[in-house]
């Protein structure tokens, strides 16, 4: 009886100390429920840098609203020439309901309907597959919390892994593996380290400028890196610039009809 | 048993602090993958994507293009019937350099327009021998110009777009194979070389779209006339000994024109349309005029009148797209039989399961309904079903640097109407500068064209820079 008043006691002491430290599930419920902003504009730059330092870049304007729990987004591609008034229309839904995808070939003056569940492709030759630049399911993982103590660029953060649970989320975005380094403050991922399920590689990405825009933190600068060991294989640095949030963006816009029509 | 099992325990607890600490020592040794210094890339950031455009032109004017040197070697030691004085097609035959123009302009009150256009100029015709060569061969491939889209585009309302002027509406869902994708004629002077996105010619028309909901409804009305563009008497494509009979136009700008509408609706995972089209046939057939006293008939090609009704869509199935067309085509002629109708139907599939790789195989089969095994003879050449079947694979490696193509077109059951293949690999120099290189063969069919295409296998190469 005494040892269990002890550890009531104990349980009541440390009770604060369990409220302050959430479950990485929790943090990663609050990074997927944090204000990302609606109805947006930006301009991205995605510099390809290979092994050798060589650079090629791409240059995009991009559109995106909510849908309720789905996201429409629209992209053209602005540079290089040869890509140039390529249009990708996305309508990405929550759930397991296969995405839509459209692109417009100008040379080929049709738009062409992509299905593709996988998402684990390139995105334009980049470092960033689908997967990386759509929100996955949180319930998709096992999250386990590593570290509550790690900084990342002087700022607290939460180290967490996740592990797919299971084979479809592997397959899809083709990560058996990650940890993540999501901020105190703001609920951002600001780092992660994923395994790929081929090849053995690893992709680092980290995002090395957040800013907030209209009250949304946003990472304005992003690298994505792949290694094989240590050694870097390619790298991709996406910066987004012109970023607005709450723009009149009428719901036609994310149409096949807009897509053929251009920027 | 039970002391080996105590010992196998123990082990596996002493060894457990150890391997926990040589993960997170693995896993330490990981994370300083973030130290890593990195070089900053050496160009602007994004936000001088404006500032960097070229500052030449007015802002409502927007010129890209593309120049490019392409180069092609014939393989195989071979003769022509319309040029037996030639040695052989074997070596050199091509030293193109062409120029892409495209000027797109913004317009008050939201009218857009565009004008582009191509030129080339074929050197090999200066470095051999123009005796080589007919005078048609050299009138179609040593230099050409053309005017290509010429159109304006505005919105009465926000349900409508106009566009009128030359322009390109492609209906088919196929990117190999043709069978509701008529509008457009081809310019396929160099079979097999170019792909189809490459070869369309636009048109001179007024099309005018309505949006309803998830529902587009277009009403086009099509006074130009031009036709495919194909390889004229001398060429290796032609087998031919003697010059092809002249070609008779059909009509003149605005008589007779062409007309049609479609109706096509985008869901989720899944689109159809519906098309109907009255047209004049893009490639001619040849016709035998009988002589009005007894002689050899008088030749010549024609374009034919023909009505289509077609229908097309896309299922989306996870990593699989499902492709259909169908069309009844009212009017095929023949010389030595009645008139009759066909039916084109395309079942397609592309797969994009693979990272960075797309797969499609697309077959076509074309059954005329009241063919006579007249249809069979010289010159009609027709078969009660023609199956066409094509198979692409596109595949991007080194983070898209370098692009692969395979293509395979077999036409008839059998292959008994020819076969082209082409493999070529593009990769990118540096930022809007791409050399292409690849192979192109050819299998021989039973009847023309594919009669002539035998020995006509090609290496190929490409150097463009886009701008």
């Amino acid at each position: 009886m005494k040892h269990l008043a002890v550890l009531a006691a104990a349980l009541w002491l440390a009770a604060p100390a369990l409220a302050e430290t959430p479950s990485a599930r929790e943090i990663m419920q609050r990074v997927d429920d944090r204000d990302d902003g609606d109805r947006s504009v930006r301009e991205l730059e995605m510099v390809l840098i290979d092994k050798n330092g060589g650079e090629r870049v791409r240059r995009i304007r991009s559109w995106s609203r909510d849908d309720g729990d789905d996201v429409l987004s629209l992209l053209f591609f602005m540079e290089p020439a040869d890509v140039q008034d390529t249009g990708f229309l996305t309508f990405d839904y929550e759930g397991d309901r296969d995405d839509d995808q459209w692109l417009y070939l100008p040379a080929l003056h049709k738009t062409k309907r992509i299905a593709s569940s996988d998402k684990s492709g390139s995105f334009m030759g980049s470092d960033f597959s689908y997967a990386d630049l759509t929100k996955r399911e949180v319930e998709r993982y096992d999250w386990t919390l590593m570290k509550d103590d790690v900084e990342v660029r002087g700022e607290p953060c939460w180290q967490i892994q996740g592990i797919p649970n299971t084979p479809e989320e592997i397959e899809e975005t083709g990560y058996t593996k990650k940890i993540v380094f999501v901020r105190k403050d703001n609920y951002m991922v600001v780092r992660g380290l994923s395994w790929l399920e081929k090849g053995g590689r690893l992709k680092y990405m980290d995002a090395t400028k957040v800013e907030q825009i209209d009250g949304i933190w946003v990472a304005t600068e992003l690298q994505m890196t792949t290694k094989q060991g240590k050694a870097t294989e390619h790298r991709t640095v996406m910066r987004a610039e012109n970023v607005r949030f709450d723009q009149d963006l009428d719901p036609d816009l994310f149409s096949v009809r807009r897509l053929e029509k251009g920027l | 048993m039970r002391r080996a099992l105590a010992l196998l325990a123990a082990l596996v607890l002493a060894a457990g602090p150890a391997t926990q600490a040589a993960g997170q020592e693995d896993l330490d040794e990981l994370l300083e993958g973030f130290e890593d210094e990195s070089p900053e890339p050496s160009r602007e950031p994004a936000g001088e994507i404006e500032a960097s455009a070229p500052g030449c032109w007015p802002a409502w004017l927007d010129l890209k293009g593309s120049l490019s040197l392409g180069a092609s070697y014939g393989i195989v030691a071979h003769r022509t019937a319309a040029l037996p004085d030639r040695k052989s097609w074997q070596g050199p035959n091509r030293l193109r350099t062409k120029l892409d123009l495209e000027l797109d302009a913004d317009l008050p009150a939201d009218i857009e327009g565009r004008i582009s256009g191509f030129a080339f100029y074929d050197a090999i015709f200066a470095l051999r021998d123009r005796s080589e060569y007919t005078s048609e061969v050299r009138e179609v491939y040593e230099r050409d110009a053309e005017l290509e889209e010429l159109w304006l585009r505005g919105s009465p309302n926000d349900r409508v777009d106009v566009k009128v002027g030359r322009q390109v509406v492609n209906w088919g869902r196929s990117d190999t194979l043709r069978v509701i994708d008529v509008i457009n004629p081809l310019d396929n002077r160099d079979p097999g070389l170019t792909d189809i996105e490459n070869l369309r010619r636009p048109v001179g028309m007024l099309r005018t779209d309505a949006f309803l909901g998830d529902w587009t409804l277009s009403a086009l009305l099509i006074p130009e006339l031009r036709q495919d563009l194909l390889p004229p008497f001398g060429s290796d494509f032609v087998a031919s000994p003697t010059p092809l009979p002249p070609t008779r136009r059909p009509r003149h700008f605005g008589d007779d024109p062409e007309f049609g509408g479609s109706l096509a609706g985008v869901f989720h995972g899944w689109d159809i349309s519906f098309h109907a089209l009255r047209y004049w046939t893009n490639t001619p057939r040849l016709v035998a005029i009988p002589p009005p006293t007894p002689g050899p008939p008088t030749l010549e090609f024609r374009h034919d009148r023909q009505t289509l009704v077609g229908s097309g869509g896309n299922l989306a199935l996870g990593n699989w797209l499902l492709k259909a067309e169908l069309a009844w085509i009212d009017g095929v002629r023949f010389n030595n039989a009645g008139e009759s109708d066909r039916i084109d139907a395309m079942g397609g599939v592309e797969y994009y399961g693979f990272d960075d790789t797309s797969l499609a195989l697309e077959v076509v089969n074309r059954h005329l309904t009241d063919w006579d095994p007249a249809a069979k003879r010289a010159p009609d050449f027709a078969e009660e079903d023609v199956l066409e079947t094509a198979l692409r694979v596109n595949v991007d490696l080194m983070n898209a640097r370098l692009h692969l193509l395979g293509l395979l077109i077999v036409f008839g059951e059998r292959a008994q109407n020819g076969v082209v293949a082409r493999a070529q690999a593009s990769w990118e120099l540096r930022d809007a500068l791409e050399l292409t290189g690849g192979i192109l063969l050819f299998a021989n069919g039973d009847v023309p064209p594919s009669d002539a295409w035998g020995d006509n296998d090609r290496l190929f190469a490409e150097l463009r820079w886009s701008f």
